[in-house]
Formats: C-alpha cells, sequence, structure tokens
C-alpha cells in the first residue's frame, strides 16, 4: 500500500522546486550568499536574485495554464460541454490570480520589511522602531536572557546553600570521636532548588527553540513561498501550492505577529505598562539582600519566600509554555484559514491527533 | 428594499449609540468600568485601520461579484455575496465593539455575579485573593502580606486603596512578634477580612513550620560517633526515614503546588492584561478578511473566555472551595515525640528494634500528619485549574462558530490537552 502515483508525483514535484530553489545567491562582488528576506528594512538582495530566476519560470506555468485552459475552452465549444467550459474558465480566473500575487510578491515582502510595527501595535518601550520579524527575535531574545539571569542568580543561591550544607564539626581526642553536620540543616533548601532549575532549564529550551522556528520560518520562506505560488498556477497542483503558500505566510508573518502581541504584554522594553512581576525580577537577587546578620534568612526568603525565585517562575511558565500554546493555536487556525482560501485547506486533524 | 431599510437603520443606530456611549465612563463605577475604559482606548487606536480593512471587505466582495458575473462564474458570485454579509457583520462589530461589550458587562455579567457594596464582584480580586492575596492585581503595586484583607480592596469610589498605602501593609518580617502561626494568621484574617488565607501564605507558612521543625532533627540525625578501627557509629541516623525524608518530602509537594499557584496568578494578570486590550481588537480586525477570519474569530473567542469566564469560574469554585486555613495545624505537635527512642543504644541490633517498635500504625499515622493538608491545596491548586479549564475552553469551542471560526479538530485537540 505505497503513496498514490498523483501524490508521487506531486512530492517529485515539490522536491525538485526546491533542489532548484537554492539557498544562496551570487552577489554583486561574486560572492556566495545565504538568502535572506529582509535586509536594511526592505526585501534583499538574494531574495530578489532567488525570485527573478523564478518569475522566468511562474510565468512559464501560467502561460501554459492559459493555454491548457483556452484549448480546453475551445473543445467544450466544439463538443458543447458545459462541465469543461466551466472547468476552462476557472482555470483562467485562477491563472489570473496566481499572476497576481506573483506581481505583487517583491512588492508584498518590501513592504513587510519596512513596516514599523512598533508604532502600528501601539507599543510605547524604549525599542524605537523594528520590523515584525526583528522585533519578534528580539523579544524572545530578551525574555531569553532574563531567564538565563534567573538561572545564574539560581544556582549561585544553589551553590551557597549546598556549601553550607557540608559544613561539619568534629571533636575528637586519639582514635575516638564525634561529629556532627552542622550545615545539613539546609538540605531542605538544597532539595527544592533543583526543581527550579529544571524548570528555568526547560524554559530557555523552549525559548531557544521558538527563536529556531523564527530563523527556520525565513529559511522556509524563501522557497516555500516561490514554489507555492508556482504550483498553484497549475490546476492539479493548485491545492499543495495553496497550501504551501499558507504555511510559508503563517510561519514567516503571523507567527512572529503574535510572538510580538503575546510577549510585549511581558516585555518593560517593549511596554512600560508590562505585566507585574516580569521576569527581569529574577535579577533582584543579591542587590536586595541585606547585609549583616540578616543574610541567611534573606537566603531562604530568596529560596521559598514572597518574591522569591519560585515566585518568579511563575511567569516563566507562562511565557514559556503558554504563551507559545496560545500561538501555536493562533497559527494553526491562521495557516487553515489561509489554505483554504488559497486552495486546499490543510487536514488538521491528522495533526491534532498527534497532540 | 425593507431589509435594506432595516440594515441602514441597524448601522445607524450602532454608530449612533456607540457613538453616545463613547467612554470614558465614571471611574467611581464597578469594577469593570476601569476595564472598559481601557478597551475603549485601545480601540480608539485600532478603530481607524478596522473601518478602512471593512472598507476594503466591501471592495474586494464588490469586485469579486463583478468578475463573477463578467466571466459568469456562479462559485464566485456566491462567494462575493456571502463575503458582502460577512462585511456588513464586520461592520456592526467594529462600529458596535465598545457598546456591545458594555451591554456584556452592564446587563450580563453584572447580573449573574454577586454584588458588593461598589457593584458585581470583581472576579479577578476574588481570583488574586484566593491564590495570591489580593496585591497581585495587574493594576496593584504592592504586597498585601498574610492575607490582610480590607473590605474588598476598593474603597467607595471604586479605587485600589493599598496601592496608594503600603506603609498601612505588614510584611512577614516585620511582624513576626504579631503573628506567630497559622492560627493568629488565620485568627487576623477572620477578624479583620472574613476571607479565607490565600494558598500562597498557606504553603510558605507550612514550609516554613517544616523547616522550623526539621532543623534541629537533621542536625541531630547527622551526629556520628567513631572510632580509629574504622567503626563509624550514625547514631542519630534512624531520624532521616521516619521523620526527616517525609518532611523532605511534603516540602518538596509544597515547592510543586507554590509553583503552580504562581503560574496560575501570572495566567490570570496575563488574561487580565490582554484579552481585552491584544486579543478583542486583534480578533476583530482579522476577521474581516476571509483568508483569517477563523484566526480572528477564534482569538475573539479566546478573548471574551479567558477574559470574562475563566475568572468568574475561578471566582464560584472559590467560593464553593473549602478553607484548608481552618484546619489545626501546630508543629509541636507534628510527628514522632523522640522521648520514644532511646538515642543511646550501643548496637545496631538495638537501634533497629526500637525503630522496628517505634515504627507502629500510630507512629506512621502522626507521621502522615505532615502532609494531611496537601491534598485539599493539591486538589485547589491542580484539579479546580483543570475544571476551570474545561469550562473556559467548551465555552470558547462554542462561540468560535458563532463568531465565525472552525475549530471543531481544534477544539478536539484543545480538549486533548486538558
Amino acid at each position: 500500500m505505497g503513496i498514490g502515483k498523483n501524490k508521487a508525483l506531486l512530492l517529485f514535484a515539490v522536491f525538485s522546486l526546491v533542489l532548484l530553489s537554492g539557498c544562496t545567491y551570487t552577489d554583486s562582488s561574486g560572492n556566495e550568499q545565504p538568502v535572506k528576506v529582509c535586509a536594511s528594512g526592505e526585501a534583499s538582495e538574494g531574495i530578489q536574485v532567488l525570485w527573478s530566476s523564478w518569475q522566468g519560470v511562474l510565468f512559464t506555468a501560467v502561460n501554459i495554464t492559459f493555454l491548457f485552459a483556452a484549448a480546453v475552452y475551445a473543445l467544450s465549444g466544439v463538443v458543447n460541454h458545459r462541465g469543461l467550459r466551466v472547468w476552462a474558465r476557472n482555470q483562467f480566473y485562477e491563472g489570473i490570480v496566481t499572476l497576481f500575487m506573483a506581481f505583487f510578491f517583491i512588492g508584498f515582502v518590501s513592504f513587510l520589511c519596512g513596516l514599523d510595527v512598533v508604532p502600528l501595535l501601539g507599543l510605547k518601550g524604549s525599542i524605537g522602531s523594528a520590523n515584525i520579524w526583528d522585533a519578534s527575535e528580539q523579544l524572545l531574545e530578551e525574555f531569553t536572557d532574563n531567564l538565563w539571569k534567573g538561572f545564574g542568580l539560581t544556582v549561585t543561591v544553589y551553590i551557597i546553600v549546598a556549601a553550607l550544607g557540608t559544613f561539619t564539626y568534629a571533636v575528637n581526642t586519639s582514635g575516638l570521636g564525634a561529629f556532627i553536620s552542622l550545615g545539613s540543616a539546609f538540605s531542605q533548601m538544597t532539595q527544592g532548588i533543583p526543581m527550579a532549575l529544571t524548570a528555568i532549564m526547560g524554559g530557555i529550551v523552549l525559548m531557544k527553540a521558538q527563536i529556531l522556528i523564527l530563523k527556520l520560518a525565513e529559511k522556509l520562506f524563501v522557497f516555500l513561498m516561490p514554489t507555492g505560488i508556482l504550483l498553484r498556477g497549475f490546476g492539479a497542483t493548485r491545492g499543495l501550492g495553496g497550501a504551501l503558500m499558507a504555511l510559508a505566510i503563517g510561519f514567516y508573518l503571523m507567527y512572529p505577529f503574535a510572538i510580538v502581541l503575546m510577549y510585549s504584554t511581558i516585555s518593560e522594553d517593549y511596554n512600560p505598562e508590562a505585566l507585574q512581576g516580569d521576569v527581569s525580577e529574577f535579577d533582584v537577587g543579591f542587590s536586595s539582600m541585606r547585609s549583616g546578620g540578616g543574610w541567611i534568612s534573606d537566603l531562604y526568603e530568596k529560596i521559598v519566600g514572597h518574591d522569591s525565585v519560585f515566585e518568579t517562575l511563575g511567569i516563566c511558565v507562562v511565557g514559556t509554555v503558554i504563551i507559545p500554546g496560545m500561538t501555536f493555536i493562533m497559527l494553526t487556525s491562521f495557516v487553515k484559514g489561509l489554505s483554504r482560501t488559497l486552495g486546499e485547506e490543510i487536514d488538521v486533524s491528522n495533526l491534532t491527533r498527534m497532540i | 428594499m425593507a431589509s435594506r431599510n432595516t440594515l441602514a437603520i441597524m448601522l445607524f443606530a450602532a454608530f449612533f449609540l456607540s457613538a453616545v456611549l463613547a467612554f470614558p465612563v465614571s471611574a467611581q463605577g464597578p469594577w469593570y468600568h476601569e476595564d472598559l475604559n481601557t478597551i475603549s482606548k485601545t480601540w480608539n487606536t485600532w478603530y481607524p485601520a478596522a473601518s478602512i480593512a471593512v472598507m476594503v471587505a466591501f471592495l474586494v466582495a464588490a469586485v469579486a461579484y463583478m468578475i463573477g458575473y463578467g466571466f459568469n462564474l456562479r462559485g464566485l458570485k456566491t462567494w462575493a455575496k456571502a463575503e458582502f454579509y460577512q462585511a456588513i457583520a464586520s461592520a456592526l462589530l467594529v462600529v458596535g465593539l465598545v457598546l456591545l461589550t458594555f451591554l456584556m458587562f452592564e446587563y450580563g455579567f453584572s447580573a449573574i455575579l454577586p454584588k458588593t457594596g461598589t457593584g458585581p464582584t470583581d472576579p479577578y480580586f476574588v481570583a488574586y485573593n484566593y491564590l495570591v492575596g489580593a496585591e497581585k492585581t495587574a493594576s496593584g503595586d504592592t504586597r498585601l502580606m498574610l492575607g490582610l484583607y480590607i473590605a474588598d480592596g476598593r474603597d467607595a469610589a471604586g479605587k485600589v486603596i493599598w496601592k496608594d498605602a503600603p506603609s498601612a501593609i505588614w510584611s512577614w518580617k516585620d511582624a513576626p512578634e504579631k503573628i506567630k502561626d497559622l492560627g493568629d494568621l488565620v485568627a487576623y484574617n477572620e477578624a479583620s477580612a472574613k476571607a479565607p488565607t490565600p494558598i500562597e501564605d498557606l504553603l510558605i507558612f507550612r514550609y516554613q513550620s517544616i523547616y522550623v521543625a526539621n532543623f534541629a532533627l537533621e542536625l541531630i540525625s547527622t551526629f556520628s560517633s567513631y572510632q580509629n578501627s574504622g567503626v563509624n557509629i550514625p547514631i542519630g541516623l534512624f531520624l532521616k526515614p521516619l521523620l526527616i525524608e517525609p518532611m523532605h518530602m511534603v516540602a518538596h509537594m509544597i515547592m510543586q503546588v507554590l509553583l503552580m499557584t504562581y503560574m496560575m496568578t501570572f495566567l490570570l494578570q496575563f488574561f487580565e492584561t490582554t484579552m481585552f486590550s491584544v486579543f478583542l481588537p486583534l480578533g476583530l480586525f482579522l476577521r474581516i478578511f476571509p483568508p483569517t477570519r477563523s484566526a480572528g474569530a477564534l482569538l475573539m473567542a479566546f478573548a471574551i473566555g479567558f477574559y470574562v469566564v475563566f475568572p468568574i469560574t475561578f471566582a464560584f469554585i472559590t467560593i464553593l472551595s473549602d478553607d484548608t486555613s481552618q484546619e489545626p495545624f501546630n508543629p509541636a505537635q507534628m510527628g514522632v515525640d523522640l522521648a520514644d527512642f532511646d538515642a543511646c543504644s550501643d548496637d545496631f541490633e538495638s537501634i533497629l528494634g526500637e525503630t522496628q517498635q517505634n515504627t507502629s500504625p500510630e507512629v506512621v499515622a502522626k507521621i502522615n500528619q505532615f502532609g494531611s493538608f496537601l491534598p485539599a491545596l493539591w486538589i485547589k491548586v491542580f484539579f479546580y485549574p483543570i475544571v476551570i479549564f474545561a469550562v473556559t475552553l467548551t465555552f470558547i469551542k462554542m462561540l468560535s462558530p458563532i463568531l465565525g471560526a472552525d475549530i471543531s479538530e481544534l477544539g478536539q485537540g484543545l480538549m486533548k490537552m486538558i
């Protein structure tokens, strides 16, 4: 029970196009460079070079579609077949839509590259101006940095408490004696901290994964979008083309957009009225600890008291688990709706079964 | 013709009422007036873009209809007609968002929520107070330690009173002589507030109590004698499995529950801060365009579900749940009486025998008292949120199709996640 002949053909077509698309281009100096989407607030040289070679293929494909549709339309007149006529009209109409998309592709990308989302989304922080991708990456990096700060603080506290826990006092005469571990009373605190460290490390991994997906989205966009537009030009591959375009737009546009919206609510750089209890409170750490005799109680407070590491972990879980979860739900819904409009709806039911 | 007139009148009425009800509403009203002002302010930013988007939607529908008519494409004509109706629905929502939100709060939720002196109960306030104390509201910036609780947290004008009066607030460090144990804390709360002690304070207090009780035991447990012949006799070791480790386990569980409590708190803050100021306007904006309608409607359903249903369900569960702080708790009565053990046993056999002898069901029952408060808290912090999420997501699943989203498959996925 292998895959069908048509599906195999489609897979071969996509694979060939991906191979043709290339991940690098030769710049004006003759050096091979990776293809980026944006550079200096506009569509990069790489994507323009890539698209110029794709455009020829695309226009040829659409012309073939027009030719084929015209032939079918003529045939339908000869045999007086209404179904054929309607099909040919639809192909013609879809060809026009594909051409429309091809004409505006670079303009659309340039527009997005230069679009300053800070005033557009009503963000009022100290960040200045940034397009949607730069802003989303900065936000994710900022949150990750705060997690690292938290990790550093927690590890430091852990080292201190664990070191105190080894303090032992011994009394002996020759050959006979007794000892007592005076620091053993710290073990309850020592045992609690690894849970915090695990949670923070898990959070950092999830944040890094999001940053990676964001970078991957750029790479995917470079070949998924042109491939999608091209495949959409033919009737047989229209569904797949639409789905590829929806995936490319979803990951490269909707995903960073959702990240900016979500994470700006917990970032003081982007929003001075950010949520109380920002992750940056991690670094309150030692600066708030009293000098003198109160340091043990301060250490205790820092671990389990009010304003402790654990309290700050609450927002870490929200930022690293809940927000990405909601982002992906938004993204899935967007891609599903867009793929339905552009060609063929992506079967999300199989994806949700994976959850 | 009649239907067109009706449509025009509806649009005009919505626009007129929206203009009449242009906020700010009185800040002295119930708790949601402040939120309505926020929504109004946020929507002022989005309104021009959304209006233009609605016009574009009408234009696209008109152009699509013309193309459909020109090429005699029946499917396109039908799509254009459907889009025209969707654009009308979007126009109504764009024009009347603030009005609809006002009606939802003023005549909807205020009717189902219990009343206080300043109007309907603030479900967020109840939820925060249940978890960590009312100082954790997204708008508040001071701590309210040990469950100190004044009326419903706002003065007659509806203002958060402790935000401006930090000097009146105790802290744990400043008040050890005033509140020595959980009994005092509960009594204090009852006398001053009639509110249950927040889960956070309960947990921290329990942790501290266990820590204090364990402190001396751990020291004793490490006491060993040794000889040069290499024999090391850990005299106090028997305390570890009997007392110290069970207490460590309880402390570890407390930390887990504490972490979950903080997560729920920040989740509430996240929902309170973002749902009506980010998700709702964005959802409405995205709903205007056909390709993004599904995502937009889903965001709108999220906004209403998480901003309204989630805290209200939370508040109701809070009201219905018992107060675990009322449970008797005295660190001095915990565990095993050390006098039962003869710490001066001089060989392993006798130590082992005494340990077995003293590990009777009564002793084990005493040890179990350490964690007797945990099941109730465990249910509160781990099980109740699942119920709350289930209710909220069911609401979102029901509301999404009404607003235009198809989340039958996504909805199944969400439920599976719970």
